[in-house]
């Protein structure tokens, strides 16, 4: 990869000497001819004043003082009347003026270094003819440098780049390494296992801190996963002990049909709460699935709130709760109304379960920033802020001991009710108490869904 | 009462069976969905229990053939995943109602009764009486003894399900789903309250209650002797 951005750079740098190097050439050439025409000018007007004796003295002066030209006056013959140049270029010169290129500027004797010139010929009126010539080292001169430059550009730039390149590859390819570790390492089981963070903050970077998200999500996963299995086997156990303990207690001591039918009841009650789990445990599955939302259609979460609430307000009573419904803000979504209801639904079972009798409940649908929401709120014992989170797990209890009736399943189902529909559910203190507040997740888009989900589903 | 039952799983339908017949009822079995359509075609059935997965021809394509025979036999699906798409899917179909698996047996047969003596759509009545109990659905009303009774929507409506029924048992969960339209099950106990209430007000302090409760399955009207 490097090399190839080495091998591009190189051929622009060698583009661009051989584009200086050509026009400084031509550049210098027309300087070149500029000058010689004005010499020539300035000779001819000589020439025209002084005659052509005159022209032959002044240009013997003019090469006495060190001119940087070379001149050839001849006459009419051909003849060198003055001047340096001795090579015969009348005959090269067509129609008594114009410019030639001498490959051999013959006859500058005291000049070996000039390779060949440029040189301006011109007829005078007595039949004779003036050439005037300028070497053009000046342009071999320049290419030189040019060449001599450009050779030390590239050569620094062919060290330089494939130093960098070198070790730019060696520190890519040292990430990439660790991304590769800490993969294998996932793999492997070791869980924790994350890439170092880098110094850059480039897309490698970025693409690292995906990873770690990415581990960080399988992590929980797997975490829930086992702690989900744990539970799962540590809750049916219990019961199933208890089915096992009762149905051998009666088959020893039975003796009354009336014993055998409250066992059997029993065992009936035990069993169906088993099933109850399981069906909780399968609902929350195929809600997290998500194939629920072809069939969403318009609804107003405050309606189905307060419908559901009207269901419990003669169990309020007899719990002697004060339960205020206050659902005149509407908070529409498109969404499933049996769903929406149900987690309406658990949200107050919750609060009926884990708050003593007498104890009071509001719902409320507020706007809150503009953006409608419904809260379930009590002024019961409330959830410590650092199991704010936690209770939305499958099987998670407030009460470790497990005394409290519940399978831990009814907030699962909420959130997973609530992720399905795009809707956050969290609990806050309420001061004292709990209050639980749902709604529209920030975006509100299927993408969000999948981001706001750190909750560990399966 | 006679009931066939198209159901792969034979055990699960040997139970089914065996309830209704010691219940007093006639009952047949068949496994796929093609001998049950057959055998509902051309014997006359009070209700239909159909499995949703069959071999061969599934549940709801055995509905859909039969009411495009004109056959209108309840039929009562019987599932395993209690999915909500699958309820809507199994009614649209032409089912009349849905039980998932694993169910109580007083469940179904519960359901089964109701579905056996559902009067037809057609002469569906616009006052209901249960010994001197009176409503009038157009009204509103409920009087017992001539005397009007203050009953708020849902009570109304529970009752309403209570004397549709005449006498038969309704579950909790026919309660949830027809009154309140709740297809789960809430863990604090919204039908017994209301339960309650409505035999506060419909007694009048008279024991026992016209509202009977049956442990473990549910409630049914009940004449004061």
């Amino acid at each position: 990869m490097s090399a190839l951005y080495l091998g591009m750079f190189t051929v622009s740098v060698l583009i661009l000497g051989a584009f200086v190097y050509f026009s400084v050439g031509r550049e210098i050439e027309r300087e070149v001819d500029e000058r010689i025409q004005s010499e020539m000018q300035a000779l001819l007007a000589f020439a025209h004043q002084s005659g052509a004796a005159g022209l032959a003295d002044e240009i013997r002066t003019r090469m006495a003082h060190g001119a940087s030209f070379n001149y050839r006056l001849e006459d009419p013959e051909g003849r060198l009347i003055a001047g340096n140049l001795s090579a015969p270029v009348a005959m090269r010169l067509e129609k008594g003026r114009g410019w030639i290129r001498m490959n051999e500027p013959a006859g500058v004797a005291d000049d070996d270094d000039v390779d060949w010139a440029r040189a301006e010929g011109s007829a005078l009126d007595n039949g004779a003819r003036l050439l005037v010539a300028h070497d053009l080292s000046e342009v071999t001169d320049a290419r030189r440098s040019v060449l001599v430059a450009f050779a030390w550009a590239l050569i620094v730039v062919l060290a330089l780049g494939t130093a960098g390149g070198l070790l730019l590859s060696a520190a890519f390819l040292r990430r990439i390494d660790a991304m590769n570790t800490a993969a294998e390492g996932v793999i492997a089981g070791n869980l924790r296992e994350r890439i170092p963070s880098s110094r850059f903050d480039d897309d490698l970077a970025r693409l690292a801190q995906t990873f770690n998200r990415m581990f960080d999500r399988i992590e929980k996963l797997i975490e829930a996963n086992r702690h989900v299995s744990q539970n799962i086997a540590h809750d049916l156990r219990k019961p199933l002990a208890r089915i096992l303990r009762r149905l051998e207690a009666v088959r020893t001591t039975g003796s009354t049909s009336a014993h055998y039918v409250e066992v059997v009841d029993a065992t009936i009650a035990d069993v169906e709460s088993v099933l109850e789990t399981f069906n909780a445990l399968l609902r929350i599955a195929q809600i997290g699935a998500g194939a629920r939302r072809a069939g969403f259609r318009h609804v107003d979460i405050a309606s189905i709130a307060a419908e559901v609430a009207e269901a419990f307000l003669p169990a309020a009573e007899e719990e002697l709760r004060r339960m205020t419904i206050s659902t005149s803000t509407p908070f529409p979504i498109s969404g499933d109304p049996e769903l929406l209801s149900q987690l309406v639904a658990n949200l107050i079972d919750n609060v009926f379960r884990h708050t003593p009798a007498g104890c009071e409940l509001k719902i409320v649908t507020a706007l809150q920033d503009g953006a409608p929401q419904l809260r379930v709120e009590d002024r019961g014992p409330g959830v410590p802020v650092s199991a704010q989170r936690d209770i939305f797990e499958r099987f998670y209890r407030v009460d470790t001991s497990r005394a409290t009736p519940g399978d831990g399943l009814g907030l699962a189902l909420v959130a997973a009710i609530g992720e399905l529909h795009g809707l956050t559910v969290v609990s806050r203190d309420n001061q004292p108490g709990l209050r639980m507040v749902v709604a529209k997740a920030a975006g509100n888009g299927v993408a969000d869904l999948a981001r706001g989900g750190d909750r560990g589903e399966l | 009462m006679k009931v066939l039952i198209v159901e792969d799983d034979a055990e699960n339908a040997a139970f089914v069976a065996e309830g209704l017949q010691g219940a007093g009822h006639g009952a047949d079995c068949v496994e796929t969905g093609t001998a049950g359509l057959e055998r509902a075609l051309t014997s006359r059935y009070d209700v239909i229990v159909l499995d949703r997965m069959l071999p061969k021809m599934d549940g709801i394509e055995v509905v859909k053939a039969l009411r495009a025979s004109g056959v209108s036999t309840p039929v009562l699906f019987l599932t395993h995943v209690s999915g909500i798409d699958d309820r809507v899917e199994g009614l649209e179909a032409g089912g009349d109602d849905y039980l998932v698996k694993p169910f109580a047996f007083g469940e179904l047969m519960a359901r089964i009764g109701a579905l056996a003596r559902r009067p037809p759509i057609s002469d569906e009545p616009t006052f209901l009486t249960f010994d001197d109990l009176e409503m009038d659905l157009i009204r509103r009303t409920v009087r017992r003894g001539g005397q009007k009774i203050e009953l708020q929507p849902r009570e109304f409506q529970l009752l309403e399900f209570l004397m549709r029924s005449e006498g038969r048992v309704v579950t909790r969960k026919m309660l949830l789903e027809r009154v309140w339209n709740f297809h789960f099950d809430p863990k604090t106990n919204i039908v017994e309250t209301h339960v309650s209430r409505l035999r506060t007000k419909i007694d009048r302090g008279e024991k026992p209650s016209m509202i009977q409760s049956l442990r473990g399955v549910g409630y049914c009207l009940r004449a004061p002797v």
